[in-house]
């Protein structure tokens, strides 16, 4: 008599404990996405700073290289209109979710970039250019550019691989059904081919 | 389907930066791997740069490895640096300096948080200046020390351990012209730097007494190896092993 009344409340607060139990870790789940889309950004505000550092070294580049190598105008224009493109496009965070508007920017960051070794590398050609000590300077201060942008696009990659990966799961797929579709898989940034050869000048 | 996908992109990510070079294990303040310094070089610079750290809290650590073929040396100091994890967490205040003997190569590589004290310019300059000819002289030593000099005056100027490389005036500066000085200025000018150089000299013997005299028995405590990686380890708060610096592929490199 006892057992058999107490049976159905049992039944109903083992029910309430597993949908609180579901609930909690469903919680979760959203936190982590949370968590992790979140360091996506932080990932991809560093690697925008990068490219705006790369972007403004370049008008000094183009002053000093002006001076001392006249017969680069070619070059030089090359390098500021591919520079006005690149600067031009910029991603917000759904854009980062676009293929089509991730491979368009970097299409137009890899261009800056080719433009830029072409240049770096035509200073062999200037004795007085390489001679230069604000040449030199910012060559340097490229460099160590170019490779914090190879640094972050890695991170950024790797972090939009951790937040794919959640995403991807079950639960992950369960808190993007519930809480409408505002997780969205990454687009991940690759290494263009003319970015794997650095632009490496001796001097 | 995505999820797997972007996990196996991933793992080509990383496998492709990855390499072949896979980063000692930190034991402390200076890795030789090599054999290229002297045995007994490598605890007392060590010394020095942990006085630096537990007095300033900016991790400075030092790397001599051979580089497997095709290796590019960029990669492998940033692998060891965040291997190592230079510096404290949050504040990224760790410098790694590597130098590689069998391909002449010299990296300096800059944790987050340094950006603003050293320039991948002045690193550059660091290498140019004070590693570079030394090592041409094949005087590791020398180099290293110089080097590691240069980096922390880069770092914490007030700190005399960085008073060592103030030898001469960083180029960038060399180029302005210095205001006239009226006898009465130089004269001002002798005394502070002959007070300078004492308080120099005072700090170096003391230290160099405390450090290097009672260097025997600190290091009795890590000749297990594996002691060091506890992080947070030598007082201070600047985190070393384990410390939890990152390094966003900050700094320069050059070959010698």
């Amino acid at each position: 008599m006892m057992t058999s009344s107490a049976r159905p409340p049992l039944a109903l607060a083992l029910c309430a404990v597993l949908a609180a139990g579901s609930l909690l870790l469903g919680c979760q789940n959203y936190d982590r996405l949370v968590e992790l889309d979140t360091t996506c950004d932080r990932r991809w505000a560093d690697m925008e700073a990068q490219l705006q550092r790369r972007g403004d070294l370049i008008p000094n580049l183009v002053a000093t290289v002006k001076g001392s190598a006249a017969h680069e105008e070619k070059t030089l224009q090359e390098v500021t209109q591919a520079r006005a493109r690149a600067t031009g496009i910029t991603l917000s965070t759904e854009d980062l979710q676009n293929p089509e508007k991730v491979a368009a920017f970097q299409k137009a960051q890899d261009q800056l970039q080719g433009s830029l070794s072409r240049l770096l590398v035509s200073q062999e050609r200037y004795p007085d250019l390489k001679a230069n000590q604000a040449f030199r300077d910012l060559q340097v201060q490229l460099e160590g550019t170019e490779n914090r942008i190879l640094r972050a696009r890695e991170q950024y990659n790797g972090a939009a691989a951790d937040y794919n990966a959640e995403l991807g799961k079950i639960s992950g797929k369960l808190v993007k059904r519930v809480s409408g579709s505002t997780f969205q898989p990454r687009v991940y940034f690759h290494a263009s081919a003319e970015s794997q050869v650095n632009p490496t000048v001796k001097f | 389907m995505r999820g797997r996908l972007g996990l196996a992109l991933a793992a080509l990510l990383t496998s492709a930066s990855a390499g072949a070079f896979t980063p000692p294990p930190l034991t402390e303040e200076v890795t030789d791997t090599t054999g290229t310094l002297r045995a007994e070089d490598v605890p007392e610079l060590a010394a020095r740069l942990r006085l630096f750290r537990t007095e300033t809290g900016f991790a400075i650590v030092v790397l001599l490895a051979n580089l497997p073929e095709g290796e590019n040396i960029d990669d492998a100091a940033y692998q060891t640096f965040n291997a190592w994890k230079v510096g404290a967490k949050g504040e990224d205040n760790g410098v790694l300096l590597m130098i590689a003997p069998n391909v002449r190569k010299i990296r300096i590589e800059t944790g987050k948080g340094t950006g603003g004290q050293l320039t991948d310019l002045q690193a550059n300059e660091i290498i140019n200046r004070d590693i570079k000819p030394a090592l041409r002289a094949n005087d590791y030593r020398a180099g290293v020390l110089a080097g590691t000099d240069a980096i922390a005056h880069a770092l914490a100027p007030e700190h005399p351990l960085a008073d060592a490389a103030r030898r001469e005036p960083p180029r960038d500066r060399v180029s302005e012209v210095p205001p006239a000085r009226g006898f009465g200025q130089q004269a001002g000018g002798l005394c502070c730097t002959l007070l300078i150089v004492g308080i120099i000299l005072f700090f170096r013997f003391r230290s160099g007494f405390g450090f290097w005299g009672g260097g025997g028995g600190g290091f009795g405590g890590w000749g297990g190896g594996g002691g060091f990686g506890g992080g947070g380890g030598g007082g201070g708060g600047g985190g070393y092993s384990g410390g939890g610096g990152e390094s966003g592929g900050g700094g320069s490199s050059d070959s010698y």
